[in-house]
């Protein structure tokens, strides 16, 4: 025996360790335990999962879920179809899948039905097919999962998102939600058209290519709204500067916002950005900051050209009496005009200047209402659509008020644009005119301010769809308007309201329905005849020196006071000066015999032109005041009743103008033409 | 009798087995018993001719068994003959194989079965009990009388790279059941029937003197000794003989049964080298070597040649020495009449050539239960007397 060798003998006698015959023992034992656990894992399961027979559909196999699905207590392979465990509904279903069940491609099936299950009532159920080969021999697998559960928190959930979307739906202002990492997860209507995207092209962009903006100031790249540094911004508002580009290359100016979404845990994960088109209270902003800007201009342009006209009143009344005083050459005469050319323009300039800002443009001379009326209309006529009818009812006797008639022909134009719109069917304007007397006791004296006395009431009614009751109060406030957005400015009626208060009038509002509007408009009322009165051209070569008369010169600018004193001095005026007010009252006290006219300066220290005018007439109510102004304010000439006035005599003026203001004023001017005859 | 009974541990395995006339008719019973639905039948072109196939093929039919056959197999089996038998298994998705033929197909048989179960290569399993996976169910017809391979645990393959017959020893494959049909060995010529006959002889001598033997193994091992003695003669001459034949497959069943629990010796050993090498016919080598290892092993096992000279019909008065003689005599008598006349030198060996065989042959299983140890010295000197 070879002991050498122990292990391998004693594997011949058959005493190894794995000396076994075929045994399957072990890998038998291994695969059951490996079934068996398959089948606890299977049985686990809440699925319900069967191997049925091709094409019969008997069950094969099944686990517990299975039985207790189908109410089947105890499973016998092949005894049961799934046919006859399943809703007639499917059936259908399923036999056209076996049809096809068996080509190349092996397209599972997967349907969801109602089920009603003996044990477990009504349920929703996915029912899965698909077809498996095992040993050459084909089965399908049935999967059935219960959806009854998941249906219910599908529908909360459904109905959860579905108020949500409601909510943001309703939303006036635009409202887009991020995640983290700033992509958009929900976007609101009002966020859609401001951003001119649809809901498909939105979802899933990142935020900054949807929502595009630039500041306003210069058009630079806003810092990141949402993002500061990678992390979401706590909080974040920016101010009202920023404009959105939509997509269609539209500008809108916009106030938005932003915030945080946390978690319950507090942690940010996205981001909610609200904004609003806020373009038209930025367009009115605007209207507000230029009309507040132009009446600051105006107020410097005024001031401006006062100082201006003064010194140019004394340059051309100095050189008129140059040309005319001495025998000059003709090289100087040259010169003497160019002065006078010159300083001409640069009136003219100041004028530009006046009217550029909207101030001193208030010629003030008496009009007659009903020409004025008469040419608006005519106007509106060729404008307005043909369906809309004129009527006019111009009863008033006395129709001259003081005023400009470009200002109040627009004025009559703004309330006929208004009526037009008012009408887009078409109907009636009505216009009439004619004279009352405001007491003191009456509503128009009361709280319009109307101080008593004639005026003339003009009427402008329409039969369109009237001023809406929440802006009837403000109708008469800048920029407010009942039109589309785009269509009016808002300007039109308060322009009217500004007007109507540069006659030193009063506007109401008589009546506003759905069948109409009235307007009532008071405008104070003055002699006819002065009207009438027409200026005259005078050449001077034709004046004729007056005699014996003597004007009080008051004027606090020395070099218009002299030039006036030597200009009426050179007309045949004996002339009086004072330096103010208050030195006028005293010559005028001292001389007041022998003077025959006063020529009051409007803008004065230590008394202005009004007090001093009041006081002269205290002193001799029939005293003739010419009033020399180049420009004075709104108020100033609101409150001074200028019909009292004898004449108004503009500065700068002209030799000849001075004259013909002189012969304007009635008293010096009847005696001077009968000096004449 | 010896009186020196081996009281170690034993093991006895042997296949169910059925045994007698037309037991073949039985392989679609068997084979449906086990399992089987689709067989790769392996067998060789002799036997396909002879039409046992036919045989086999109809009886499976009748149990719905569909089968495919392999018949590339060579005398010697070969290791690439067991992968591409076992590509052939796969490829058709069978679940079993049934083996019809001699000790080539049966072998084969169990190298494709131990491939279908187990990884890597068929050489990667040479020794003993190196398989730990076993097979499918493996049904074997022989149709021969002498190789046992359907009831033993071994398979010899030829290793096609190295010359050399690999020897794989393991319970694993025993086959699940053996179908012994005497009628079938009608079909082998009287040369085959000689070699295969004393191949039987070898195996029945060697388990006799193995020192691995033991009670159970002795009954088979010396009533197949007196069963070759008495019948194979008869069965050379008498080709048609079938009680002849019956009696040879029963002493090669028999003597499978022993070997194949109690092992064998040196001349297995010797013959294994030299059928590599040579490729020569595994009885015709068995058989010119028996007689010169007895020779050597006679003072190692007297008491069991003394029964086997009882089984050979000696005289029980016979001492040592003349017993040696009378059974060298008596073996190479039954050569000379069954015409296995050639030495190892008219088969080709020359004697430059047995310090390789020796080597080679010292190293196999077989020689472990000689019992006479035998060192490389002495089987050169065996090889030589041979030649």
């Amino acid at each position: 025996m070879d002991n050498s060798k122990p292990n391998l003998r004693d594997k011949i006698l058959g005493l190894g360790k794995n000396s076994l015959r075929k045994s399957y023992y072990l890998p038998l034992r291994e695969s059951t335990e490996g079934l068996q656990r398959y089948k606890a894992l299977l049985d686990q399961t809440c699925d319900v999962i069967c191997l049925l027979e091709l094409p019969s559909l008997n069950f094969i196999d099944m686990n517990q879920s299975a039985q207790n699905f189908f109410d089947i207590d105890e499973f016998i392979q092949g005894k049961f179809n799934l046919l006859n465990k399943i809703g007639s509904d499917c059936k259908k279903t399923i036999s056209a899948w076996i049809d096809c069940a068996f080509d190349e491609r092996n397209i599972p099936l997967r349907m969801n039905v109602k089920h009603h299950s003996p044990a477990l009532g009504s349920r929703d159920i996915e029912l899965n097919l698909s077809r498996v080969e095992f040993s050459k021999v084909d089965y399908a697998v049935c999967v059935i999962h219960d959806m009854t559960d998941y249906r219910k928190v599908l529908d909360a959930l459904s109905q959860s998102e579905e108020n949500l979307r409601i909510t943001l739906n309703s939303i006036g202002d635009a409202v887009i939600a991020t995640d983290r990492n700033g992509i958009i997860t929900r976007i609101n209507p009002v966020a859609l058209e401001l951003t001119g995207v649809t809901l498909p092209e939105a979802i899933g962009q990142p935020l900054n290519k949807i929502f595009i903006t630039v500041k306003s100031s210069d058009r630079r790249n806003p810092e990141d709204l949402i993002f500061s540094n990678t992390n979401i911004r706590h909080f974040a508002t920016l101010d009202n500067h920023s404009i959105l580009i939509s997509k269609d290359r539209k500008e809108y100016h916009i106030a938005e916002s932003s915030s945080p979404i946390k978690d319950d845990n507090g942690k940010i994960v996205g981001s909610v950005l609200t904004f609003r088109d806020i373009t038209l209270e930025h367009e009115l902003e605007n209207k507000l900051f230029q009309s507040r800007k132009m009446e600051s201009i105006g107020q410097l342009a005024g001031g401006i050209a006062h100082d201006f006209n003064n010194m140019l009143t004394g340059i051309l009344a100095s050189a008129d009496l140059l040309q005319k005083k001495i025998d000059i050459n003709e090289s100087a005469e040259r010169l003497v005009t160019i002065i006078i050319d010159s300083a001409t323009r640069a009136a003219n300039l100041t004028q530009k200047l006046l009217a550029f800002a909207q101030k001193g443009k208030l010629i003030s001379q008496p009009s007659c209402i009903h020409e004025i009326i008469k040419n608006a209309t005519s106007m509106l006529g060729s404008s307005i659509d043909k369906r809309i009818d004129i009527k006019m009812a111009l009863d008033a006797d006395n129709t001259c008020v003081s005023g400009d008639p470009g200002q109040l022909t627009n004025m009559l134009l703004n309330l006929g644009v208004n009526s037009r719109d008012a009408m887009p069917e078409g109907g009636r304007i009505f216009i009439s005119t004619r004279n009352v007397n405001l007491s003191e006791s009456c509503p128009q004296c009361g709280f319009m301010g109307l101080p008593p006395g004639d005026y003339l009431k003009l009427q402008f009614g329409d039969t369109g769809c009237g001023i809406p009751s929440e802006i009837r109060d403000r109708v008469f406030d800048p920029f407010v308007t009942s039109k589309p957005i785009g269509s009016g400015t808002g300007m039109g009626l308060a322009a009217v309201y500004g007007t109507v208060k540069d006659h030193s009038g009063a506007i109401e509002i008589e009546n506003s329905s759905d069948k109409g509007t009235i307007f009532n408009i008071y405008l104070p009322l003055v002699e006819q005849n002065s009207a009438a009165n027409s200026s005259k051209t005078h050449n001077k070569s034709e004046c004729t020196l007056p005699q014996h008369e003597c004007v009080l010169i008051i004027e606090d600018e020395e070099v218009i006071r002299l030039t006036a004193a030597e200009i009426l001095h050179e007309l045949g005026y004996k002339v009086i000066t004072a330096c103010d007010g208050i030195d006028g009252i005293e010559k005028y006290r001292d001389h007041q015999e022998q003077i025959s006219a006063v020529i009051l300066d409007m803008v004065m220290p230590r008394m202005n032109g009004r007090e001093c005018f009041q006081r002269l007439k205290e002193i001799n109510p029939e005293v003739k005041i010419l009033i020399s102004s180049g420009f004075t304010s709104e108020e100033a000439m609101r409150n001074l009743n200028i019909d009292n006035a004898a004449g108004f005599l503009k500065k700068p003026f002209t030799i000849t103008e001075l004259y013909e203001a002189m012969l304007s004023t009635s008293g010096i001017s009847s005696e001077k033409e009968n000096s004449h005859k | 009798m010896h009186t020196t009974v081996s009281r170690e541990l034993r093991k006895f395995l042997a296949p169910e087995f059925i045994f007698g006339i037309g037991a073949r008719m039985k392989a679609g019973v068997y084979a449906s018993n086990l399992g089987m639905s689709r067989v790769l039948l392996v067998t060789d072109p002799g036997i396909v001719a002879a039409g046992w196939l036919k045989d086999v093929q109809n009886s499976l039919r009748e149990e719905g068994i569909k089968s495919t056959v392999f018949s590339k197999v060579s005398p010697n089996p070969r290791d690439c003959e067991v992968m591409s038998g076992m590509e052939q298994y796969r490829a058709s998705d069978c679940n079993g194989i049934i083996a019809l033929g001699g000790g080539s197909p049966m072998d084969c048989a169990k190298g494709i079965a131990i491939m279908v179960s187990n990884p890597g290569h068929i050489l990667d399993y040479e020794g003993v009990d190196m398989i730990s996976m076993p097979g499918p169910p493996l049904l074997c017809i022989p149709t021969t009388s002498g190789t046992a391979a359907d009831v033993s645990q071994f398979a010899i393959i030829l290793d096609t790279s190295e010359h050399n017959k690999i020897a794989i020893i393991s319970k694993a494959i025993v086959p699940d059941v053996s179908l012994v049909d005497p009628e079938i060995t009608v079909s082998m010529n009287p040369f085959l029937t000689a070699c295969t006959g004393m191949d039987a002889m070898t195996h029945a001598v060697e388990a006799a003197c193995s020192n691995a033997s033991s009670p159970v193994t002795d009954l088979y091992a010396y009533h197949a000794i007196e069963l070759v003695a008495d019948n194979i003669k008869n069965a050379v001459e008498n080709p048609n003989d079938l009680n002849a034949r019956y009696n040879m497959s029963l002493a090669s069943l028999e003597a499978g049964l022993a070997f194949s629990n109690a092992s064998l010796g040196a001349v297995h050993a010797m013959a294994h080298s030299l059928g590599g090498f040579l490729d020569l016919p595994h009885g015709k080598c068995n058989a010119i070597l028996l007689p010169h290892v007895m020779d050597f092993n006679f003072q190692s096992a007297v008491e069991c040649f003394k029964k086997i000279g009882e089984k050979l019909k000696l005289s029980p008065k016979l001492n040592t020495k003349e017993l040696r003689r009378e059974l060298m005599q008596t073996v190479n008598g039954f050569n000379r009449k069954l015409g296995i006349t050639d030495t190892l030198g008219d088969m080709g060996v020359k004697s430059s050539d047995i310090p390789e065989l020796a080597e080679k042959a010292v190293d196999d299983p077989c020689l472990l239960t000689n019992p006479r140890q035998a060192g490389i010295r002495d089987l050169e000197s065996i090889y030589e007397e041979a030649s």
